[in-house]
């Protein structure tokens, strides 16, 4: 169909489905980086929740590209202190966020040990890590 | 006459070779100099891993913590046995209103054994505020290459 044949409120209107398009899809974008994993370590660290943790990280990934948001729910009775973290060999991309909730009691006695990554001999070129630690 | 002629020539031309000459003796130089390094590079990596650029981004925040008798670490990073042509590494961490007794804390660790960086660019930032510390030790930011 030639330009000429289009209807005249098309011809005039058609940048306004590709400004909405321009607005809403970076809002899709935006929305999906808001999903993480929850961990509930409140309980301790049975292996359970370890393997939890090291799975959530991407011990088990398949892509070259490893990006997770975990929030990590613990008690200062039972502190966070987990294992460092080897990657596979093929990931080359590592983006990191970690947020470890402390929930409100007792000082904590117990160690914190958190976004811990162990790259022997097979690197990433990019590794992002952001870890927040917050009491209450 | 003739032979006058050729040899004027052959004078012209050996005139124009020699920069030439003169030129492909740098040539040379640089090739055997790229030669040796990669021979040294490749004797370092014989178990090792060869990396271009390996970018690291630490960003570590700790708000409203009461710690007693124990250690916290956030954001480790290991790296052995590795050749990283460029390293650029950038940190970041805040703490603030938080009480510590007796404590260690590490913040931002990049700790390289067996490892070598050719260029390397770190750029770091820690802030402490509000905070009450009895015989604690912090380490933020910390890049140790061995």
């Amino acid at each position: 169909m030639k330009r000429a044949d289009m209807p005249t409120p098309i011809r005039t209107f058609w940048f306004v489905p590709l400004a909405l398009a321009t607005l809403i899809l970076p809002g899709f974008g935006h929305a999906q980086s808001a999903r993480f994993t929850l961990i509930d370590a409140r309980n301790g660290l049975t292996p359970e929740v370890k393997q939890a943790y090291a799975e959530a990280i991407g011990t088990d990934a398949s892509s070259a590209m490893v990006k997770n948001r975990i929030k990590i729910i613990a008690s200062p009775r039972h502190g966070a202190d987990f294992d460092a973290i080897d990657l596979p060999a093929h990931v080359r991309h590592v983006d990191l966020d970690i947020s470890l909730i402390l929930q409100a009691g007792p000082p904590s006695s117990e160690p914190i040990n958190l976004n811990h990554l162990r790259l022997a001999r097979r690197a990433p070129n990019r590794v992002s890590q952001k870890t927040t630690i917050q009491g209450r | 006459m003739k032979t006058l002629k050729l040899l004027t020539a052959t004078a012209f031309a050996a005139g124009l070779l020699l920069p030439l000459s003169a030129h492909a003796a740098p040539q040379n130089a640089k090739q055997f100099k790229n030669a040796m390094q990669n021979a040294s590079q490749a004797r370092l990596n014989r178990n090792g891993s060869n990396i271009l650029r390996f970018d690291a981004d630490q960003n570590a925040t700790m708000t409203e913590v009461a710690a007693l008798n124990s250690s916290i670490r956030a954001n480790g990073l290991h790296v052995d046995d590795s050749l990283i042509s460029n390293l650029d590494t950038d940190q970041d961490a805040t703490v603030r209103q938080t009480a510590m007794t007796n404590s260690s804390m590490v913040l931002n660790s990049v700790d390289m054994t067996r490892a070598r960086s050719v260029t390397t660019e770190i750029d770091q930032d820690a802030t402490v505020r509000k905070m009450s510390a009895v015989n604690s030790s912090i380490a933020a930011n910390t890049i140790s290459i061995r």
